[in-house]
C-alpha cells in the first residue's frame, strides 16, 4: 500500500468516525457516543472532522493524478468504503466500552413487570433506537440470541410486509410457479 | 458541435476570464487548489451521507434518511457510467490543452466535457436533497463551489461543470424511481443494518 493511499484511508476512516458522533449525537443515540454528552459528542466529530482534513491537505500536495500514484473514482469509492465500515467498526467498540454501564428503561416501560432474567430484552427491529438505552453490545446480545433461536421463523417475520416493486413481483411469480410444478 | 457555435465561444471567454483570475492572490490560489481535489469535497459529501444515515430521531425518519443514502450512492456510481459515455461521444478536450492556461491542478488525462466530480457531487446532492432539504441545500453549495474551483484552476470549461450539474439531478430522480421497481431489496439492506442495530 502506498503511502498516499494509507494517508487517504486514515483521512476518511478519523472523519467518519467524527461524522458518527455528530449523526449519533444529533438522533439522540447515546449508546454509540464516546462521551455521553450531546455537546462535547458534537464538538468532538467536529474536531475529528476538521482534524483530519488538516492534516490530509495541510501536510502535502494532494492533488496527484491517479496515473502518478493518486487514486482514481473506483479505487477512492472502495477505500472509503473500507474506511466507513472500520469506523463503524471502532465507534461500536469504543461505545460499548465507554457506555459499558449505561441502562435506561424503555419509555412507558416503568409499571412493565421485568423479563425472567430481571432486565428488558430488546427487540431487533428497534435498530439504533435501541441504542438510546443500553450500549451496542448490550442491545446486540439482547436481541439477536432470541432471533437465531426462532429462526426461520423469526427471520421471515421480520423481512416480511414491505412493499414489493414490479421485479420482484416478477421473479416471485417465476418462483411459486416453479414450486407449484 | 455546439461547442463550435456562439455558446462554445462564450464558454471560452468565460473560461478564460475566470482563468485569468489566477495568480492575482496567493491566499486565493491557494484555496482553489484545496478546494479543486478530487479528495476534498467528494469526500465531505460523502461524510456528510454517513452522518445523515445515523442522525433522524424516529424510525420514519431515518428509514427515509437512509433511502436517501442509497439513492446517492447509487446515483454516484450510475453517474460516473453515465459521464464516460458522455465523454467519449463529445471528445471535448481539457481546456488546457488549447489554450494559454494557469493550471492549478495536475494535468488530467481524460476528456472534459461533462465534468464527472461535478455530476458525482450533484447527484449525491439531488438524492440528499429528496429527503433533507437543508443538508441537499448545503451540498449543492459545496458542488458550485467545487464546479467554479474546476474552471478557475483551468481543468474544466464552464458548460462542462453545466452539464455535470443537470446529469447528476437528472440520474438521482431516475435511481429513486428505479429503487421502486426493485423494492424490497433496499428495504432489507436497511432493514438488515437494523437487525444489527446499525439503522
Amino acid at each position: 500500500m502506498s503511502p498516499f493511499v494509507a494517508d487517504y484511508l486514515l483521512f476518511v476512516f478519523w472523519a467518519c468516525v467524527g461524522a458518527i458522533q455528530i449523526g449519533a449525537s444529533i438522533g439522540r443515540f447515546d449508546g454509540l457516543l464516546f462521551v455521553r454528552h450531546n455537546l462535547a459528542a458534537r464538538a468532538l466529530g467536529v474536531a475529528l472532522i476538521f482534524g483530519a482534513i488538516a492534516w490530509f491537505f495541510l501536510t502535502e500536495n494532494r492533488n496527484i493524478n491517479d496515473t502518478e500514484g493518486g487514486l482514481d473514482a473506483n479505487q477512492q469509492a472502495m477505500g472509503f468504503f473500507a474506511a466507513a465500515i472500520a469506523a463503524v467498526i471502532v465507534t461500536v467498540v469504543i461505545s460499548s466500552f465507554s457506555n459499558a454501564g449505561m441502562h435506561r428503561p424503555r419509555p412507558g416501560a416503568l409499571n412493565v413487570p421485568e423479563g425472567p432474567e430481571g432486565r428488558e430484552g430488546s427487540d431487533p427491529d428497534d435498530g439504533l433506537d435501541a441504542l438510546r438505552r443500553v450500549s451496542y453490545l448490550t442491545a446486540v446480545r439482547r436481541s439477536l440470541p432470541p432471533m437465531w433461536r426462532g429462526a426461520p421463523g423469526s427471520v421471515a417475520r421480520f423481512y416480511s410486509g414491505d412493499k414489493e416493486g414490479i421485479v420482484f413481483r416478477i421473479v416471485g411469480g417465476f418462483i411459486s410457479r416453479g414450486r407449484r410444478g | 458541435m455546439f461547442m463550435d457555435g456562439p455558446i462554445g465561444r462564450w464558454d471560452v471567454e468565460v473560461f478564460l476570464w475566470l482563468n485569468g483570475q489566477v495568480g492575482r492572490s496567493d491566499f486565493l490560489d491557494g484555496l482553489i487548489e484545496l478546494l479543486v481535489s478530487d479528495y476534498l469535497i467528494p469526500a465531505t459529501m460523502a461524510i456528510g451521507l454517513l452522518m445523515l444515515w445515523f442522525s433522524g430521531r424516529d424510525k420514519e425518519t431515518r428509514y427515509r434518511y437512509q433511502i436517501g443514502v442509497f439513492v446517492a450512492l447509487s446515483t454516484m456510481a450510475f453517474t460516473s457510467w453515465a459521464v464516460q459515455e458522455i465523454s467519449v461521444v463529445a471528445e471535448r478536450a481539457r481546456p488546457f490543452l488549447d489554450h494559454d492556461v494557469e493550471l492549478l491542478f495536475y494535468e488530467a488525462t481524460d476528456f472534459s466535457f461533462p465534468s464527472n466530480s461535478v455530476a458525482a457531487v450533484f447527484g449525491i446532492a439531488a438524492g440528499v436533497f429528496g429527503v433533507n432539504r437543508k443538508l441537499g441545500i448545503a451540498m449543492f453549495g459545496l458542488g458550485a463551489v467545487l464546479g467554479v474551483s474546476r474552471v478557475i484552476a483551468g481543468v474544466h470549461y464552464p458548460l462542462d461543470v453545466v452539464a455535470g450539474a443537470m446529469i447528476g439531478p437528472v440520474i438521482a430522480v431516475l435511481v429513486y424511481q428505479f429503487r421502486k421497481i426493485i423494492e424490497p431489496l433496499p428495504t432489507w439492506f436497511i432493514k438488515t443494518a437494523r437487525m444489527f442495530h446499525l439503522a
